[in-house]
């Protein structure tokens, strides 16, 4: 008899040997042939069994199944994020952490506005400041939250959103308020090391990913910074920070559809609140600082 | 007799499954294996009396000592 059993945690040749080798170890087996995210077996159906020759492999740490796996549509998705919520622990620590932080920090800045009258015209861009360091922030720590192998392909996107996102944000917001010279320079540099930091989980294609798209994003953002007029930027910031947090979301999205979904070999690495919120505040501080004492060139002088 | 070897060309768990399961074979105990993914090497420690033996084992798995 042959069958066919998908099983998409084949990555490298040892994958390959050590299942072979653990089916062999059994009588029936007559030969396996392996194909990219699956494998066929040809066995004797008197002396095993697919049931058998599955959880053999379950055993060892894979995937496997008799039908293909299948994604669960955005619908189903939602449903089950809303009805498992023990399944869903730590997606949910992230949003509630990222609140919080949110919330505190916001308070603190009002206090800081409070004390300091003269430094509100930056209360808008202080604000989407706050929300590009906090998803940035809570799609790291998600992702540092779990331990587990990460495919080039699934690394490679996470480098590149990464950078992407850090230098779209960080490259618009400070090339507003300081222009073009701070917003490139620093908006490209932060998404270059963020997108080198992330990109890492899957090595060298990872890390060039990174630094690409944090090289792109970092100029890029800061162009459009700069090229707006600041009467319209205004109305454009909303409409662009709801794209970015949108596509950290999907980040997450992605990472538990591709990795930690069904995965029997994940870990959970557990980082505490303290330690998400003290980086996101050290880091806002950080911009806060630069945005307020940093050098202003161009039309940010205006400001 | 207490043996430690560190194991080259080890990257992922099925590599650690593998070298375990070798050893197992020619009856090591004690097997303790910790991965390093990103220098691809594993330190590997167990109770054997035959070093050669083990090595040869491991080897033949295709990794480098």
């Amino acid at each position: 008899m042959n069958n066919k059993f998908y099983c998409p945690d084949i990555e490298c040749d040892s994958c390959v040997k050590l299942i072979k080798k653990t089916l062999e170890k059994n009588n029936g087996i007559n030969s396996i042939k392996f194909n990219k995210d699956s494998f066929e077996v040809n066995y004797n159906e008197k002396t095993i069994n697919d049931e058998k020759i599955i959880n053999l492999i379950k055993d060892k740490g894979f995937r496997v199944s008799l039908e293909e796996f299948e994604r669960k549509t955005f619908k189903e998705r939602f449903r089950d994020f809303r009805e498992n919520k023990n399944k869903y622990e730590i997606e949910y620590k992230m949003l509630r952490y990222s609140l919080y932080s949110l919330l505190i920090i916001i308070v603190l800045e009002l206090l800081f506005f409070f004390f300091f009258k003269n430094h509100l015209k930056y209360a808008w861009w202080i604000f989407y400041l706050d929300l590009a360091i906090i998803s940035i922030g809570a799609s790291m720590w998600h992702i540092k939250s779990y331990q587990t192998r990460i495919t080039s392909m699934v690394g490679m996107m996470i480098g590149m959103t990464f950078g992407m996102q850090t230098g779209m944000m960080l490259g618009t917001i400070l090339s507003i308020t300081n222009g073009l010279f701070l917003g490139g320079l620093l908006g490209m540099t932060s998404a270059v090391i963020v997108g080198i930091y992330n990109g890492r989980y899957s090595g060298i294609m990872g890390i060039m990913e990174g630094m690409m798209a944090g090289l792109m994003g970092g100029l890029m953002g800061s162009m459009i910074g700069t090229m707006f007029r600041i009467e319209n930027i205004l109305f454009f910031m909303p409409f662009f920070m709801i794209i970015n947090l949108f596509i950290m979301w999907g980040l997450s999205y992605m990472l538990f559809e591709e990795v930690i979904e069904e995965n029997p070999n994940i870990k959970n690495n557990k980082i505490s609140f303290l330690k998400f919120f003290l980086y996101c505040f050290i880091f806002i501080l950080l911009f806060i600082l630069i945005i307020i004492y940093g050098p202003k060139t161009g039309l940010a002088g205006a400001l | 007799m207490k043996i430690n070897l560190t194991v080259k060309e080890m990257h992922c768990n099925s590599c650690n499954i593998l070298v375990r399961e070798a050893l197992e074979e020619i009856g090591a105990s004690n097997i303790i294996i910790k991965l390093d993914e990103k220098k691809q090497i594993g330190e590997v420690s167990f109770e054997f009396k035959d070093k050669k033996k083990a090595i040869e084992v491991i080897k033949k798995e295709g990794y480098t000592i």
